[in-house]
């Protein structure tokens, strides 16, 4: 555990201590805010809206799963590919510690970035006080949802990252594997339980007007746990490779 | 202490170790030497747990690099031939860290961190950023994070690789230093090297074992009479001088080494010998210490060893 928060604290410390986390910090919220502007000002034109809040929180949650695809990669290059290409990998790979705690550690650090990211980005459903006043829930519910689809993507872009030491092909990989899991839910033919399991826009849109279901949870943590197991099998077979 | 049989280690079709075996004691400083691509640096990999063997059996500390890997590694410290750093982390903040992923206990952790930098000489810079140090000082960081939780076996792949003639006597005094209390792999492709610091060497090519021999550090010197024309009268002069207790004659050379009583006044006997053999007639053109032979044994094992297809 230890070990696992060593990693994780020099990961997340790691973003802010390069431009790296800083420049996505200042794209996410450009557009956010773009975004946020665009929505409150059709709002207004409209008059009335059922929940404001929830209208704010799908957009954003939306507007996070296509802006996470093209910028997940960036992290998750940074914290395998690159170690793996610089040979720091082998720092933590020759330490008396697991695969698990090396991958859990890299896991929590992009997270946590993403925590934070999108703790900031309550302000916006928030501003909503101003006006009227939401359904908490529907808030805390939506926020999970900005939550969780990060670290669902999170999880796929490591699997991907652990798969090449060179960071152009993880960058345009992972982009092109998360395109294609996400939209995988809409080509014919696939059984209903896989569409609704990988479509996470929508998974996400139903946690925005506060229903959370523990089916819908469970799919996430199942998606985390698939993907990290993955890279994992990926970085331990690094170890045995003949 | 570190315990080697059979190893072999395979990339695809690519046998890059051929089932060697050694073993190296406890306490002692052994030189894995051997030409680029030869499998010192795999070897090390597996010692300190990084790559698994294709098949043999590591023993590190009486532990199996295959069953017990958490184990070997919290007894090994490894400076890889790329030293593994964080360039943007502060040199007191990364061993700090390093301290933690090879669980140390947090009560002890600062003393360990703080011994370690005092160790390895980089008080001065503890507070910079890495990637703004030398890279002499890099090197030393780098030592440092493979020190700091304490091992009892010490792998290090090229420590001095790259860096210039003054840092590499700083960390070869260190190894020195360091290896008072621990046993220490080397590898090196630097005959020099392993000889100014290693008291065992094992000599690597193309995956095999080519030679094992060992270097006695206070082993005593010898010198060589080299001269113009008879060796044999030139070697029976020499034999008769009293303090010579050793002498042979190796083309144009008379190789010697001086009694145990006067070896503290080497120089007065050597330049005492050089004024008596002209004295004697004896047309002499060079009077030099003979360095030992572990250039030549390397160069005969790499010659010997039969060339495989294929391998590098």
């Amino acid at each position: 555990m230890k070990a696992i928060l060593a990693i994780a604290e020099r990961d997340f410390k790691g973003f802010f201590g390069t431009p790296v986390g800083w420049i996505a910090s200042c794209i996410i919220f450009l557009v956010a805010g773009l975004l946020f502007f665009i929505v409150t000002s059709q709002l207004l034109a409209r008059g009335q809206a059922v929940d404001p809040a929830s209208e704010i929180l799908s957009n954003l949650v939306g507007f996070l799963n296509y802006i996470n695809i093209f910028i997940i990669p960036i992290f998750t290059m940074k914290v395998i590919t690159e170690e793996l290409a610089s040979g720091t990998y082998r720092l933590q790979a020759s330490a008396p510690i697991t695969t698990w705690e090396i991958m859990i550690g890299k896991f929590s650090a992009i997270t946590g970035y993403f925590l934070v990211i999108t703790c900031c980005m309550l302000i916006y459903p928030l501003f909503v006080f101003v006006f009227s006043t939401p359904d908490l829930k529907v808030i805390a519910a939506g926020w999970l949802a900005m939550l969780l689809n990060s670290a669902a993507i999170i999880s796929i872009s490591m699997f991907i990252a652990s798969l090449s030491k060179n960071a152009v092909i993880s960058y345009l990989g992972s982009v092109f594997f998360i395109i294609l899991f996400l939209f995988s839910a809409y080509i014919t033919g696939m059984p209903e339980w896989y569409s609704k399991s990988v479509n996470l826009l929508e998974l996400g849109n139903e946690m925005t007007r506060g229903i959370v279901k523990t089916g819908s949870l469970m799919i996430y943590v199942s998606i985390c746990g698939i993907f990290l197991f993955l890279s994992r099998m990926i970085l331990e077979s690094k170890r045995w490779r003949v | 202490m570190i315990e080697v049989s059979g190893l072999t280690k395979l990339y695809g079709e690519r046998k890059v170790l051929h089932g060697i075996s050694f073993s190296v004691g406890v306490g002692r400083v052994c030189g894995l030497l051997g030409p680029n691509g030869s499998g010192k640096s795999t070897t090390m990999d597996i010692l300190s747990g990084l790559l698994g063997p294709s098949d043999g059996s590591v023993k590190v500390c009486g532990l199996d690099v295959v069953t017990q890997p958490q184990e070997v590694k919290a007894k090994v410290g490894y400076l890889p031939d790329n030293p593994p750093l964080h360039l943007e982390m502060k040199v007191s903040d990364f061993i700090s860290y390093v301290s933690k992923i090879r669980g140390v206990p947090k009560s002890k952790q600062k003393s360990y961190v703080e011994k370690v930098i005092e160790d390895c000489d980089v008080k001065d810079v503890a507070h910079r950023i890495i990637g703004n140090l030398s890279k002499g000082y890099r090197q030393r960081v780098a030592l440092c994070s493979a020190l700091v939780h304490q091992p009892s076996v010490l792998i290090l792949d090229e420590p001095t690789e790259g860096l210039d003639p003054n840092q590499i006597l700083l960390i070869r005094n260190l190894i020195k230093k360091l290896s008072q209390d621990r046993t220490v792999i080397m590898s090196s492709h630097i005959l020099s090297e392993v000889q100014a610091t290693c008291e065992d060497v094992i000599i690597i090519n193309q995956g095999h074992i080519a030679a094992t021999t060992s270097l006695s550090l206070d082993a005593k010197p010898a010198y060589c009479l080299s001269v113009v024309g008879d060796v044999t009268s030139a070697l029976g002069w020499v034999k008769s001088q009293s303090y010579i207790t050793e002498a042979t004659v190796h083309e144009d050379k008379v190789r010697f080494t001086f009694k145990d009583e006067d070896q503290k006044n080497l120089k007065s006997h050597l330049v005492e010998l050089n004024k008596k053999a002209i004295e004697s007639g004896i047309s002499v053109y060079g009077l030099e210490e003979h360095k030992t032979g572990l250039e030549s044994l390397f160069f005969d094992v790499i010659k010997k060893q039969p060339v495989i297809g294929g391998q590098e």
